[in-house]
């Protein structure tokens, strides 16, 4: 006979009042049903009375219209069973999570229970009913394995099923949901780490203690330890010769490449070949970031004084106006999400949040944005059993971008979705976040940091658990099968929202000297960093708070927790007040001096003691190498590409028919409207957005860029848009970058913002460079990020748009013993832009029948990369080409046509070519159009005529101009009355007059007098609609 | 001395709208004090010195247990008196959308007499939605706040809108409080309501957000010509007029 009652326990359901509603109408058992369950200990000695803890939890937990609280005893536990059972369930699941992992609700509940002054201990759960499912031969672990990562994610959550046709297991109460309070008073200081072994010995420590250093790092430590002047000073404060663990712990973390870039910083040397396979020159890479990303800026920052601080701080910062400045950041998440998607996801997005929020003195956050590049849920390929199936990661990177973004109050204005099986290794999430500063605070320029000498060190916000220990190390190594399940972290957006609020205010009141985010590496990282201010910390780790005992002070040190900031005062105590009405905990923990070294102590005692100038500049440099075939064109090159099966298509492109590619098309998931994940996030809140995601009658017309005001009152806007071409890897990586770049930058041209006051970042997220046995692709994949920031470099020169602020993963790979997967890669690019004047806005839709419609070009025709190629497997190696001068001159133009008023409407052609970028246009208004390309590019075909023979429809040239995917163009639409003056301000730029707007919904397209399409606008809107508004 | 109507903005805790609540409350000619709860929890006395009180949209104790159950139950415990005879002195109170979630886990809508009949649950789809729909007033209530309003456009930006009732008893009484209708049905809402008032119709609580439309710009599609000729006057702004408009006729 089974138990229910075990310890103090009381099991707590919320179930539906009236179990008729449960079923749906046509009474057929539904899939899943599930509710709460809470698992709830009242403090001992703390005991209220069994019937008020009942009113209490009934007021609590139930909302008395349709719900109601069932208490289990033995007793009802079995008819409970049996209800169930008689209605043709055979499965009962309770979950709740691990110990320790953060339980947002349980927190919530915990503080309703206080306004009865209840203390409780609670984990809060569900109960889910399944009713039979598809032969699963009766075995509870198949079961078990078909829910996970569906219905649970064994990192942070546990279940236990019931078969209800079976007898109950005797035990099936026992749960254990709360960490163990051990040993605590018996916590050791620190554990000293002998380092006088064998280099061998050495790097096995790195290895068993997840530390991600290279043995030439770890000599390094060796050596400082060795170090007389070290040892005089560990002296004095009573420290081995030897690192503690803590020591060894804090340089770990910083010295990450993660936190530190050492491929980004490293030496490369570069070996061109020629035509005999010697070696015709070499040239030396002293630092892929300073050489092609700082540089072109610092250049730019000569005629760009707007530029206040890039490149230094969590944020780039650019002046506004005379009252305001902005700040931008996107980070990725990608490990984080390939293992706990939901998590990933929360704390990528609040992650970048607090970035923004510890930028200069503290900026609020005005928008976030979120670009996903994710396995392919469409096509069986095969899936390695340790990497999560697609659709898990999907439901649950959306899941947690909605939480994290709406429950903050930031609106989610701008975003992408891009499947392709390039992602399987790992999903790459960018969550990125813009925020506003006034140019001064209290008489201070906002964007520095005025941290001094005996100001207190202030832990804000969270407490410290054991989740997200590793996170940084475990980021620059490869998943692989052992991952740790400690790097997974759940966040928690309302400590966050509270700590966002309080924050904003301690700043304007003056409360706050400097402030950092408490992000990859934890306190041994914001500290560590913030100490190099004024040259030293000291902070002791007995006054952290902690979520529960038992944490080492290593763990405490590098402990990830989320929702935290630190933040230097001068004024604790009323720091600490102002905390307290906002429900945020704040902790003196320590404080700045000049000492040259940071401290962290025990107590009274020292664990752990480094200078700052090893900590921050010890590391080893990289120094790698790279060879050059003549003439060679650096592309990506996959393992797996060989395996990869070809699709049959090539038997069909005889038959080919621009209507059926074109509805195909429209139908990819990466061309499909996006609206079902889109709405899924607030894009409103603030109130500020005025170009939304979509837009026209039917709100569905899509834009290129969002905008929101500067602040309510204002008439000037803050554009911000992304770009990013990952399928032209596979072809050229230097073209990749240029053309994620020049889309980006389209993007934001498209709804109004002039190309002078546009400001990018780049994120690249790249499969390892380094070569190694393991990784026999290293190389090329070095040569790709070279050839990638090459592109990058000269973009944002052409251009004049300089980079602010970016970020690099480098470690987007997967490998076991079977298997090696590579993700493709990526480089992102962000752009904000500033819209001086508001009503000179312009959205994507063609606005009034009758309209010219003109095709603006700086591009040339070409198909490779483009979407049309890679659904038909073309074989073709016919690249577009973009002319970086003549786009930037027509850019320019672009703003002079808008400023006087010449055009109604402008969207960039971009994935799936100019057809689909006419139908985007037509569906807001649901307009038709009549239009002939008979002399689209044709002026840049003159000597690609050996690209063209080789097509499989070398006649039919129109698929390439209504498919292929072109740099550099931009559709816009105008009235008629403008013409003249429109094309004379674009007189030294290639334009093609196409057609114009119809009232009736049909859009007939005609190549050198021949219909290529004639077709319903609704036709194109349901293909473009319908495809994938079930994935999210 | 200041003749304009005194406006209390809450915030703290996960609301996240207060900002935009107190432009659009300005914006008509309220004085407005934007103040945390838990300033307000200390000395709720401070609310005689408001004639409307505002629950702006939000996440308020992060939607947990159930969206705006717990800033109801604060409010239960530390506040309420107050808060009814702020209403019965015939002020304001003014919900949106997690707002509207909380007035109703108070009891206040759809009026303080009935035992608790109503709830918003998730929406039927399942899903937060984001976007903008059409709405129409219940003209016989004649409501002072939707004065001037018949047929229009709002967002909505929420996952549970969705108003369930306990049982037949109750949809006649909720009928007789509902202010707004959705045109389509949206959320699974019982008969499509999209807002609940008292019977003195001085609480008004809607998911919608009319503060979200209270300048032209703020509209989806206001680059069409059409559009921007149409909404001179936004329907937001209407709301919020009328309620100014409330404390002068």
């Amino acid at each position: 006979m089974l138990t229910v009652k075990t310890n103090n326990l009381i099991y707590a359901a919320v179930i539906p009042d009236s179990n008729n509603q449960l079923m749906s109408a046509n009474n057929q058992t539904p899939n899943q049903i599930s509710f709460p369950l809470y698992f709830i200990e009242q403090n001992q000695g703390d005991l209220v009375h069994d019937k008020n803890f009942n009113t209490i939890m009934n007021n609590v937990l139930t909302n008395s219209v349709n719900d109601k609280l069932l208490l289990f005893t033995n007793e009802n536990w079995q008819n409970f069973i049996n209800q169930w059972k008689n209605k043709n369930f055979t499965y009962l699941i309770i979950k709740h999570f691990l110990p320790g992992v953060t339980d947002t609700k349980g927190n919530t509940v915990k503080d309703a229970f206080k306004l009865f002054n209840c203390k409780i201990n609670i984990a809060c759960g569900n109960i889910y009913l399944l009713p039979k499912t598809v032969t699963l031969n009766n075995s509870l672990n198949d079961l078990v394995k078909k829910l996970q990562y569906n219905l649970f994610n064994p990192l942070i959550e546990q279940i236990k099923v019931v078969d209800l046709s079976q007898d109950y297991q005797e035990d099936f109460f026992q749960f254990k949901l709360f960490t163990q309070s051990t040993n605590d008073n018996k916590r050791n200081y620190y554990e000293e780490i002998n380092l006088n072994i064998k280099d061998n010995l050495l790097e096995d420590i790195s290895i068993n203690r997840l530390l991600a250093l290279s043995l030439p790092e770890m000599k390094n430590v060796q050596n400082y330890f060795k170090n007389t002047k070290t040892q005089v000073l560990r002296n004095k404060f009573n420290l081995p010769h030897n690192p503690t663990d803590v020591e060894l712990e804090i340089i770990a973390q910083t010295w990450s490449e993660h936190c530190k870039h050492k491929i980004f910083n490293s030496t490369i040397t570069c070996n061109y070949l020629d035509n005999n396979k010697q070696i015709s020159h070499s040239k030396i890479i002293h630092s892929l970031f300073k050489e092609f990303i700082e540089s072109p800026t610092r250049q730019l920052a000569k005629i760009k004084p707007n530029l206040l601080s890039v490149f230094s701080d969590n944020a780039g910062i650019v002046k506004f106006n005379e009252n305001y400045s902005i700040c931008f950041k996107v980070e990725t998440h990608n490990s984080p999400c390939a293992l706990e998607p939901y998590g990933g996801a929360v704390t990528g997005l609040l992650g970048v949040n607090r970035d923004i929020m510890g930028t200069g003195l503290g900026a609020k956050p005005i928008f976030n944005t979120d670009i996903l590049c994710l396995p392919n849920p469409f096509e069986n390929e095969p899936i390695h059993p340790k990497l999560l199936p697609s659709q898990s990661i999907i439901n649950g990177v959306r899941k947690g971008i909605e939480d994290a973004g709406n429950k903050s109050g930031i609106p989610c204005i701008n975003g992408s979705v891009f499947f392709h099986n390039g992602y399987r290794a790992k999903p790459l999430v960018f969550c990125g976040t813009a925020g506003i500063m006034p140019l001064t605070i209290n008489g201070l320029e906002s964007h520095n940091k005025y941290t001094k000498i005996n100001d207190r060190i202030v832990m804000v916000g969270g407490r410290v658990g054991a989740d997200g220990i590793h996170g940084a190390t475990f980021s620059s190594i490869p998943l692989a099968e052992n991952s740790p399940k400690s790097a997974v972290q759940i966040g928690d957006p309302l400590t966050q929202k509270r700590m966002l609020d309080f924050l904003l205010k301690a700043r304007d009141t003056g409360l706050i000297t400097g402030i950092t985010d408490n992000g990859a590496g934890g306190l041994s990282s914001s500290v560590g960093e913030m100490a190099k201010i004024t040259n030293g910390a000291t902070i002791d780790l007995n006054l952290v708070p902690l979520k529960y005992p038992g944490l080492k002070n290593w763990e405490i040190t590098v402990s990830e927790s989320q929702e935290r900031m630190t933040v230097s005062t001068d004024r604790f105590e009323e720091l600490k007040q102002l905390a307290d009405n906002f429900n945020v905990e704040v902790t003196d923990i320590g404080y700045f001096h000049n000492l040259g070294y940071f401290e962290i102590k025990d107590q009274t005692s020292t664990v752990a003691l480094l200078d700052l100038n090893f900590l921050h500049d010890g590391y080893s440099d990289l120094n790698l190498t790279a060879t050059f075939n003549h003439n060679e064109t650096v592309h990506f090159i996959s393992e797996i590409t060989q395996n990869d099966v070809i699709k049959p298509y090539l038997d069909k492109l005889a038959d080919l028919n621009a209507h059926d590619i074109y509805l195909e098309l429209l139908a990819h998931p990466n061309i499909a409207s996006k609206e079902s994940i889109v709405r899924q996030y607030d894009h409103e809140v603030q109130g500020k957005t005025i170009i939304k995601p979509f837009t026209g009658k039917n709100q569905d017309g899509p834009n290129d860029a969002a905008c929101v005001l500067l602040s309510l009152d204002s008439q000037q806007g803050i554009a911000v848009a992304n770009g990013y071409n990952p399928l032209m890897s596979y072809y050229d990586c230097y073209s990749m970058a240029v053309f994620s770049v020049d889309e980006a930058i389209r993007n934001v041209l498209c709804i109004g913002t002039n190309l002078d006051e546009i400001y990018l970042l780049d994120n690249f997220s790249f499969p390892d460079p380094l070569k190694s046995a393991t990784n026999k692709l290293g190389e090329n994949n070095l040569k790709c990020l070279i050839a990638t920031a090459t592109g990058l470099k000269d973009a944002v020169s052409a251009y004049s748009t300089p980079l602010i602020s970016g970020k690099d993963s480098m470690k987007n790979d997967y490998h076991t013993e079977q298997i090696k997967l590579s993700d493709i890669p990526t480089l992102l690019i962000s752009a904000i832009g500033k819209i001086d004047d508001i009503t000179k806005c312009l959205t994507s839709s063609f606005k009034n029948p009758g309209d010219l419609v003109y095709l603006l070009s700086a591009g040339s025709l070409g198909i490779a990369s483009s979407h049309f190629q890679s659904i038909y497997n073309l074989n073709a190696s016919w690249l577009p080409e973009l002319d970086l001068n003549q786009a930037y001159k027509l850019y320019k133009n672009l703003n002079v046509l808008n400023q006087n008023d010449l055009i109604q409407s402008a969207h960039d052609l971009s994935e799936g070519g100019l057809a689909v970028t006419v139908a985007e246009c037509l569906f807001g208004e649901n307009f038709g159009a009549v239009l002939d390309i008979s002399l689209v590019y044709k002026q840049t075909l003159s000597n690609k005529q050996s690209y063209i023979d080789k097509l499989p429809f070398k006649n039919n040239i129109a698929l390439c101009k209504l498919f292929g995917e072109i740099p550099g163009s931009i559709l816009v639409s105008l009235k008629p009355k403008d013409q003249s003056k429109f094309e004379a301000i674009l007189e030294e730029s290639t334009y093609t007059y196409l057609g114009y707007v119809t009232a009736e919904s049909q859009l007939i397209i005609k190549d050198d007098n021949k219909t290529v399409i004639n077709t319903n606008t609704a036709t194109l809107n349901h293909a473009w609609k319908t495809s994938v508004c079930n994935t999210f | 001395m200041t003749t304009n109507p005194q406006a209390l903005i809450l915030y703290g805790d996960g609301i996240n709208c207060e900002h935009e609540t107190k432009f659009a409350l300005e914006l008509v000619g309220f004085d407005t004090k934007i103040m945390l709860t838990s300033d307000l929890f200390k000395s709720p006395k401070l609310i005689e010195k408001y004639q409307l009180l505002a629950f702006p949209g939000g996440f308020s104790f992060g939607d947990e247990i159930y969206s705006g159950k717990v800033l109801a139950l604060q409010f239960e415990q530390l506040a309420k008196d107050y808060l009814i005879k702020f209403i019965e002195q015939k002020n304001i109170v003014l919900g949106i959308c997690n707002g509207f979630q909380v007035l109703v886990n108070l009891g206040i809508l759809p009026d303080l007499n009935y035992e608790p009949m109503c709830q918003l649950n998730h929406n039927s789809q399942n899903k937060f939605i984001n976007r903008w729909v059409n709405l129409s007033v219940n003209s016989k209530l004649n409501n002072p706040l939707l004065k001037n309003l018949t047929n229009f456009e709002l967002p909505i930006r929420h996952g549970e809108g969705n108003l369930i009732i306990k049982n037949e008893k109750a949809s006649e009484i909720i009928l007789q409080h509902a202010a707004l209708f959705y045109e389509n049905d949206v959320n699974g809402s019982f008969a499509k309501i999209a807002a609940l008032t008292n019977k003195t119709g001085n609480v008004l609580g809607m998911m919608p957000h009319p503060e979200a439309f209270v300048t032209r710009f703020q509209h989806y599609n206001w680059l069409n010509q059409q559009i921007a000729n149409d909404q001179a006057k936004p329907y937001g702004y209407q709301v919020f007029l009328n309620a100014y408009n409330y404390f002068f006729c």
